[in-house]
């Protein structure tokens, strides 16, 4: 071949070689240029969602209630470990698992084995020393609830996505949960990220701190004076409330049974709700507060007013009233105190249906509190004047066919206690943000003036009456303190009829009378055992709680009896 | 030296070779430093992609020191802390009171509140 020639075909390949490459470019960079530039961005470039943290649950002092912190899940890659013998002791050694657990999970085939869950940082700080490219950390937003099942109906939980699943976590999920923030990261071959080429980077925005009107001591002194009165009765259930009557603040809420929301697993629904709000019992004598301040209101009687009891026993609508003792002409004031049947029957006959349906809407009977929409809470039962029958007359004024919420009984019990005016129940103080500025601040409301002042200081005297030598309430006694308060027992109904057996004993109080800071409520339901009346039962027990309580919200004792006389 | 130049007719002109190195140089240095800088933006985006990772992991151990210090300081531990050490809480001991305490006098004739009597 001559070189002519063989020069000749080297142009040839050479021009061939240089076309083929030419319409390869063209291929790879004009027609099929969009699909390899998608390829490209979606091999190197990654949206990463930065998770907000949800916000705090604080009590009125700041304490924590609610917080979420980090742990980490940690999984192994059968298929990367090297050296199982030597690297798999180190790992039962720092992960603190038997060697024999962590080699039952090891598996070379398995490429995601969850060996822990729930490291803190310094373990997996441990575990990234040992330099093992087989274990794979995942990062888990965990809620936790240091003060363990104090105030769990009202704090709620979280579910595994993190969203409010009851109570506060629920109501405020919006302003807890935050705003996720994003970042477009671009990779390098070993899938690191390449620092200077992140292209956006929009920061996550913390959830709200929530601050509530709850008081960690007094919510501690409530949730054990609980289960002391549950240890005591064997009760079916116990609700308790305090409230501060002037700004309708809830200071603490408690409910038994209970349930820690750090530990939720296999529990008993029924546990979870929160039968301050949502369980409507009748009263009993804990309703006749009603219809003492209608007629002290309508100015039909006093306090002094004489009224006849017809000796326990009341022929009224073609039924019998009965009254535990045989009283004769009693007087309002010792009528109340002595929780006559038959003498609130009469009052309420003076009274009238009409009014006295007024005065039980008024008091905020029959219509839920909205404190905490959303979350199953009860209006009551208050029949219309329509659906009464003629014996509703006389039994309605002594917390007979109506039913209640703990909530909407401690809410009328404030009324009296600030003045006849009904506060709106909070729950919720403020919010603010992780710098501590108040975002919104929830400030006390009044409903309605129900009574006249004059009228609710009538009513509040009465009620201290019910803790005299007398009273049915005479347990319910602090030292140092004016008390006034009502007891309540009422029968349970059962099928339809009244049951002897089963009854709901109630103490609702508050002092110091003269100048209320604070209203217990204490209902124990179905109380086992000789002793179930609410003198007996919830009195005590809201004395054991007052006490404690004043003493927290430094409250001086005026007059302390000197028989109370002891030694530190 | 070729002949031309030494007959003057193509002499070397030194001032548009000159021109040339120095635009040659400045862009070189000028490429140098966009490989310097460049080099330097990626280290400090490195080293502050390492410190907000560490940022993160302080901030992740202090919410998890937050949470274990306000489990430590709730009333049911404290209660079950006390009670281990043998104390017994303020309420359930006995206190004196008396009633109708006399007015106590810091000075002779003087009120606690500095009023005369």
């Amino acid at each position: 071949m001559s070189l002519r020639t063989r020069a000749l075909a080297l142009t040839c390949f050479l021009a061939i070689g240089f076309t083929v490459v030419s319409l390869r470019l063209v291929q790879i960079q004009i027609l099929d240029g969009d699909r390899y530039h998608q390829e490209a961005i979606h091999n190197h470039f990654e949206r990463v969602e930065v998770p907000p943290t949800r916000g705090m649950i604080l009590d009125s002092h700041g304490t924590i209630l609610a917080k979420t912190h980090v742990l980490y899940d940690v999984r192994l890659d059968g298929k990367d470990l090297k050296n199982p013998e030597q690297t798999l002791p180190l790992l039962s050694k720092t992960l603190e698992m038997p060697l024999s657990e962590i080699k039952a999970l090891y598996r070379p085939e398995k490429r995601f084995e969850l060996l822990k869950t729930g490291l803190t940082e310094e373990t997996v700080s441990a575990l990234k020393d040992l330099k093992l490219k087989s274990l794979i950390f995942e990062r888990k937003a965990f809620r936790a609830y240091p003060n363990s099942g104090h105030a769990s109906h009202v704090i709620g939980f979280v579910d595994g996505q993190n969203a409010g699943v009851m109570g506060i976590e629920r109501l405020m999920n919006k302003e807890l949960r935050g705003v996720a923030g994003e970042r477009w990261i671009e990779r390098d071959v070993r899938r690191r990220e390449i620092a200077a080429y992140r292209r956006k980077d929009v920061r996550a925005m913390d959830g709200m701190n929530v601050q509530l009107t709850l008081d960690l001591g007094i919510q501690h002194v409530v949730e054990e004076s609980l289960n002391r009165v549950m240890e005591k009765t064997k009760a079916n259930a116990a609700y308790s409330i305090v409230m501060r009557p002037k700004t309708g603040e809830i200071l603490a809420m408690a409910n038994r049974p209970t349930f820690d929301p750090n530990l939720r697993e296999g529990m008993d629904l029924a546990r979870l709700r929160n039968r301050c709000m949502t369980d409507v019992m009748e009263p009993g004598s804990i309703f006749k507060i009603v219809t003492l301040s209608g007629v002290l209101q309508e100015g039909l009687m006093s306090l002094n007013t004489q009224i006849f009891c017809e000796n326990g026993s009341f022929y009224y609508g073609g039924k019998w009233l009965h009254d535990d003792e045989e009283n004769g002409v009693l007087s309002v004031e010792d009528i109340l105190a002595r929780s006559s049947n038959i003498g609130f029957c009469k009052m309420g006959l003076a009274l009238g249906e009409e009014r006295l349906y007024t005065y039980a809407k008024q008091f905020g009977f029959g219509s839920s509190t909205g404190m905490m929409p959303g979350q199953g809470e009860s209006a009551g039962i208050l029949n219309p004047l329509h659906r009464w029958t003629k014996v509703s007359i006389s039994r309605v004024p002594m917390g007979h066919e109506v039913g209640v919420t703990p909530i909407q009984m401690i809410s009328a019990y404030s009324a009296i206690a600030n003045g006849g005016r009904l506060m709106e129940p909070r729950l919720i103080h403020q919010i603010t943000d992780n710098q501590g500025r108040i975002v919104k601040a929830f400030p006390p409301h009044v409903v309605r003036q129900v009574i006249q002042e004059k009228t609710a200081n009538l009513v509040s005297e009465a009620l201290t009456r019910v803790l005299s030598s007398e009273g049915t309430g005479k347990k319910a006694n602090v030292p140092g303190f004016n008390v006034a308060g009502k007891t309540g027992t009422a029968q349970k109904v059962i099928n339809g009829t009244y049951s002897k057996e089963k009854y709901l004993a109630s103490f609702i109080g508050y002092l110091p009378q003269e100048n209320p800071e604070f209203v217990v409520l204490v209902m124990v339901d179905e109380p086992k055992g000789h002793e179930y009346h609410g003198g007996q039962v919830a009195a005590p027990a809201f004395a054991e709680m007052a006490a404690q309580i004043a003493q927290s919200l430094n409250l001086v004792p005026k007059s302390a009896p000197a028989t109370k006389v002891g030694a530190l | 030296m070729s002949r031309n130049r030494v007959k003057s007719s193509q002499s070397l002109h030194w001032a548009t070779v000159l021109f040339w190195v120095v635009l040659v140089g400045m862009i070189a240095s000028l490429a140098l430093s966009y490989l310097v800088l460049k080099n330097r933006i990626i280290r400090v985006a490195e080293e502050s992609r390492k410190q907000e990772v560490e940022l993160m992991r302080w901030k992740d151990r202090n919410a998890q020191l937050q949470a274990a210090i306000q489990t430590l300081r709730s009333p049911k531990e404290l209660e079950r802390k006390v009670s281990g050490m043998g104390l017994v809480k303020v309420s359930e001991l006995q206190w004196i009171r008396m009633d109708n305490a006399p007015e106590t006098k810091l000075v002779k004739g003087y009120q606690l509140d500095g009023r005369e009597p």
